[in-house]
């Protein structure tokens, strides 16, 4: 089976400045990115994320290294046909309404006229966007046009989705029909690429992820072969015990309504705790373990860096 | 795979610098060509729909002098140039024009009166020129004088000369030759008294 | 055909800049302004209406297709809207002809609008369809479609303002090129004299389409120079238009 998307030693630099001095951002990247999974491209701010997409999409052009897509060269048009990309913070033509946008888009995929009426008013729905289909641009908030463009990107019902922070400047609920886009997409057999500095999206939706720090992938691989499971505390939340009887076993934080949350580190300790608060006639509201999330392994290769 | 495809794009990009040097090579030749084609030019012709000069004046935002100046050297090039037929009929609203623009413009008068006078053959007009420029600046003796001078050599006019070197006296700074000449100009008039008187 | 949908995009975009109705007031004044402006002169009165007439055409014309044209490419790229654009597949050089025909567009249309007005106000003097000024009128268009392409071309790499003093610094070199031939004449023959006139011949010259004179005289204009003058403008513009893919082609989207 074909890779999505494979891309091997890719270097990118820029001359910056007046007197233009070379930036290296991108120094030897190597992804692959499998059919029908969604793989997370994570990073801090500067760390190349962008620049990689752009290379990937033709918008820039690397000094060095080779990218394929679905077995294509990614400059070819077969490729691009195959390929939907959203930007960050998306800016569209604003003198157009929203269908007139999607139909001009679609002149550029040659899609059968008789074919685009339909294909546009499936699409805004399938973006939530039908009360909308006929405003301008112009007048389309953060969150609209974030959908547009995921409309835009799904035009040409692309086997790749290249998603540019999706879900930043989303509210909640946004962020949740986004992913709930992005998960459909990957149960209609499409493979998602996504960057994002939010972690926990994309911890609860990708299947593979890579992190970038400072132009170098720093780890790649299933998430859960990432993240180890280990737990690393136990949050117990007790009542009715003394809270100076507690501190040999965790660290204990008092919380509101006299409850106390301790934090338990040892998985011994736990059994101790629970015997403990069993005889002093205490009661455990919650007990929670918590292993290691995406979160902690980004700081923690961060700080390295 | 990758490798064709980048052969391809230096290929691309060759042809269109081929085409680039093709398309610059016709139509430098075209321009060749257009250039031998001799067109019926009245060059700076639409010079003669320039209004009066106190109307003009009003479109120069304070570059009137400049504008003269412009106007002046293109006058030069246009009457000096004898392959344009010209029958010189608006020598004069052009050196009106350049001497309500800029009224102390010396060389203007001076030469547009000597085309006047030698090229169009009209000395009336250039006599006129001249008063136009004694009347604009009344210091300058040379404008009489050289009225006078056209007058008495060209057009053997001794009396009108007469009046103009004695125009020309009255202003300061004037040459001693004015007073012969002067003299000559009533000796011309058979007035051998008066030209002994004056000499 | 996808030049074609973004040529009408640019269209839609492009014809729905105020400026354009800004540079159009200011013509049309300009137009009606030729009537007084007759009372003033010397000359024949309907001469100087079809004179000036025809010169406002020529350079609000121009001003138009500079205003617009050097923001074409830039605003895009500005507005990252041309992320989306190019990322789809289409070719680079169908986007450049796209925009180009789409403001070669607009500007036809602005360009018959004055010149309906100037036309009407031509007939109103004279009670008769002068078509020699069509002549004019359609090489002034050429013209502006050669300077359209200089102002693209600026726009693929320099901002709005810089492009439009070059774009400008095209058209004053283009109507003053026989300036240089006069200076040419005056000097030596030699290796400066060859280069000097390698580059007077590469120089626009615009005045190639400059045949208002010779209309509003009515003087006989031999027809060969017809044909040479619209190869010249095509050739010339897709020299430009050629130069600019070139360009545009290696420019990264950062």
């Amino acid at each position: 089976m074909e890779t999505a998307t494979r891309i091997e030693n890719l270097h990118k630099s820029f001359k910056l400045g007046f007197i233009p001095q070379t930036k290296k951002i991108l120094k030897g990247i190597s992804l692959t990115v499998n059919q029908g999974e969604i793989f997370g491209y994570l990073g801090p701010n500067g760390a190349g994320k962008t620049t990689t997409i752009k290379c990937i999409l033709g918008l820039i052009f690397p000094d060095q290294g080779k990218i394929e897509l679905f077995g294509h060269h990614h400059l070819s048009l077969k490729a691009k046909a195959q390929i939907g990309f959203l930007p960050e913070n998306p800016y569209f033509y604003d003198h157009l309404t929203a269908s007139e946008f999607l139909y001009f888009y679609s002149q550029l995929f040659l899609i059968k006229k008789n074919e685009r009426e339909k294909k546009i008013k499936d699409l805004i729905q399938v973006v939530g966007l039908e009360k909308s289909a006929d405003l301008q641009l112009r007048k389309f908030s953060r969150g609209m046009l974030q959908r547009i463009g995921l409309a835009q990107a799904l035009l040409n019902e692309p086997s790749l989705v290249i998603l540019d922070e999706p879900l930043g400047g989303l509210d909640p609920i946004g962020r949740k029909e986004i992913r709930d886009i992005i998960v459909r997409l990957k149960e209609e057999g499409k493979t998602v690429f996504l960057s994002s500095h939010i972690l926990q999206d994309i911890e609860m939706i990708c299947d593979r992820v890579a992190i970038i720090v400072n132009g170098d992938i720093i780890n790649q691989g299933a998430l859960q072969d990432l993240i180890s499971e280990k737990i690393l505390f136990t949050e117990i939340v007790i009542s009715g015990v003394e809270i100076n009887d507690l501190e040999n076993m965790g660290e204990p934080f008092s919380e509101r309504g006299g409850r106390i949350l301790l934090k338990v580190f040892k998985e011994e300790d736990v059994e101790k705790v629970l015997e403990f608060v069993g005889s002093e006639k205490g009661k455990i509201h919650s007990l929670i373990p918590r292993t290691e999330t995406l979160e902690d392994l980004f700081v923690e290769i961060v700080k390295q860096r | 795979m990758p490798k064709r495809y980048s052969s391809e794009k230096n290929f691309s990009t060759l042809f269109l610098v081929v085409l680039l040097l093709l398309t610059c090579g016709v139509f430098m030749n075209l321009k060749i060509a257009t250039d031998r084609i001799m067109r019926k030019k009245v060059p700076g012709s639409s010079i003669i729909y320039l209004p009066k000069g106190e109307y003009l004046k009003f479109a120069t935002f304070g570059y009137s002098s400049f504008l003269a100046d412009m106007i002046y050297l293109w006058a030069i090039q246009y009457y000096s140039d004898y392959t344009i037929p010209d029958s010189y009929q608006y020598l004069e609203h052009i050196f009106t024009i350049i001497s309500e623009l800029d009224p102390q413009y010396f060389d203007a008068y001076d030469v547009g009166a000597f085309i006047a006078v030698y090229e169009a053959q009209d000395l009336e007009l250039g006599l006129r020129i001249l008063d136009m420029g004694l009347e604009k600046n009344p210091q300058e003796f040379w404008f009489p004088y050289i009225a006078a001078h056209y007058l008495q050599f060209i057009k053997k006019d001794h009396e009108m000369a007469q009046e103009y070197y004695k125009k020309t006296m009255s202003i300061e700074g004037y040459p001693p030759i004015v007073r012969r000449l002067y003299a000559d100009a009533i000796f011309k008039t058979t007035d051998y008294k008066g030209a002994w008187q004056a000499g | 055909m996808k030049i074609r949908a973004i040529a009408f995009n640019t269209f839609r975009e492009a014809i729905r800049d105020r400026i354009l109705y800004l540079i159009l007031f200011f013509a049309v004044v300009c137009i009606g302004f030729s009537r007084l402006l007759a009372l003033l002169t010397v000359g024949d009165r309907v001469k100087i209406i079809k004179d000036v007439g025809l010169a406002s055409l020529s350079l609000f014309g121009a001003l138009m297709a500079i205003m617009i044209g050097t923001g074409l490419v830039y605003k895009e790229i500005e507005k990252k809207t041309i992320y989306t654009l190019l990322s789809k597949p289409i070719h680079r050089f169908q986007f450049l002809l796209g925009k180009f025909f789409g403001l070669v567009l607009t500007l036809f249309i602005m360009l018959l609008l004055m010149s309906i007005i100037f036309l009407g106000l031509v007939f109103f003097h004279t009670f008769k369809v002068e078509w020699q000024l069509l002549i004019a009128i359609l090489f002034i268009f050429l013209e502006l479609c050669l300077i359209t392409s200089v102002a693209l071309l600026f726009s693929c790499f320099s901002t709005p303002i810089l492009s439009s003093l070059f774009t400008l610094a095209f058209y004053l070199i283009g109507h003053t090129a026989w300036g240089l031939e006069i200076l040419i004449q005056k000097i030596k023959s030699g290796f400066g004299k060859a280069l000097a006139q390698a580059l007077y011949h590469f120089l626009p010259d615009l005045e190639n389409f400059n045949f208002k004179t010779e209309i509003v005289h009515n003087l006989p204009i031999p027809p060969k120079i017809f044909l040479y003058s619209i190869l010249y403008g095509v050739f010339y513009t897709l020299f430009v238009l050629i130069l600019a893919l070139l360009i545009f082609r290696k420019r990264d989207f950062i």
